[in-house]
């Protein structure tokens, strides 16, 4: 008797913990994707190419990427800037960076202070 | 169903029917999440209308057009500090990712139908720029509702003058980059 008790439980134990490893495994599988590296790469990439875009020389912006900066594996080298074929380049993990292109033709200075990027929108040096 | 020991409750709840309820919501929610990281974040329409702004903006200054782009001599790409090869580059693998295109008409040769201007008799040629068939595509784009790999335009008409002579300036600008993933 007693020892039918007990397997009840423990059935009812493993049942509950089973259940409990499903959801935990789900609710991290979605967070983790939802505020993936692929979807922060894309975000920035495009954000920044367009924040050139639209800029004038002159202009001095400082972006917050402290959400993209605290996940990348090399945070030094997290955003670049090509000036050559005007890519922007965001690369939180070690492979592939999203690369996104912007038309406006002119100079950048671009550096990571921190959690935040520092671009500076200057005239095109003619070469 | 398999049997625990004739356990009822342990029947009810700890049966390979359970699980398999599992499996089937954890995978169509692996799906559906997959599905939405993959998805892109569409900024064709938002990057399309900054190329129209920004010409504009360059063309147009005190409420007067550059007199240079009516005499069709105006380098615009110098003009607005716009990457020509960025624009108009085609490769084999790339069809190209933009249109910009530009026209300017008298003021009464313009006129309003159906909440749309409609102009003829434009005083300028040849200021188009990369892929043309945007124009088309843009307006399929527009009734689609799934149209991720449709150009998405911008197009802005402007009342300028010219001297004292009115005018209407068309900026037709369509984007259909994606952007992606590449080895850096």
């Amino acid at each position: 008797m007693w020892n039918n008790k007990k397997a009840i439980v423990m059935e009812e134990i493993i049942f509950l913990v089973l259940n409990a490893i499903f959801f935990i495994v789900l609710l991290v599988f979605i967070v983790s994707s939802v505020n993936g590296k692929a979807v922060l790469e894309q975000k920035y990439a495009k954000q920044i190419a367009l924040l050139i875009d639209e800029a004038k020389p002159k202009t001095i912006i400082y972006l917050d990427m402290r959400d993209a900066i605290e996940k990348a594996t090399d945070k030094k080298n997290a955003v670049k800037i090509n000036e050559q074929e005007n890519k922007v380049i965001v690369k939180l993990s070690s492979g592939r960076g999203y690369v996104f292109n912007y038309f406006n033709d002119v100079g950048i200075n671009y550096r990571l202070d921190g959690n935040n990027l520092f671009l500076e929108i200057k005239e095109k040096e003619n070469v | 169903m398999f049997k625990m020991r004739g356990k009822k409750a342990g029947e009810k709840w700890l049966s390979i029917w359970w699980f398999f309820v599992l499996v089937v919501i954890l995978t169509g929610i692996v799906v559906g999440v997959s599905i939405f990281s993959a998805s892109e974040i569409n900024v064709k329409k938002l990057e399309a209308d900054i190329l129209a702004t920004k010409v504009i903006d360059c063309l147009i200054n005190d409420g007067k057009i550059n007199e240079e782009f009516l005499k069709g001599s105006l380098d615009i790409f110098k003009e607005c500090k716009i990457d020509k090869e960025i624009i108009t580059k085609k490769t084999a693998t790339d069809e190209g990712k933009y249109y910009i295109a530009l026209e300017a008409y008298k003021l009464e040769d313009c006129e309003v139908k159906d909440d749309k201007q409609e102009c003829k008799n434009s005083l300028v040629n040849g200021y188009n720029f990369g892929i043309g068939d945007f124009v088309n595509q843009c307006k399929i784009a527009e009734v689609m509702k799934e149209a991720k790999n449709y150009p998405f335009c911008s197009e802005k008409y402007v009342y300028v003058l010219s001297g004292e002579e009115k005018l209407i300036l068309h900026v037709f600008a369509g984007s259909n980059q994606r952007g992606g993933k590449e080895v850096v």
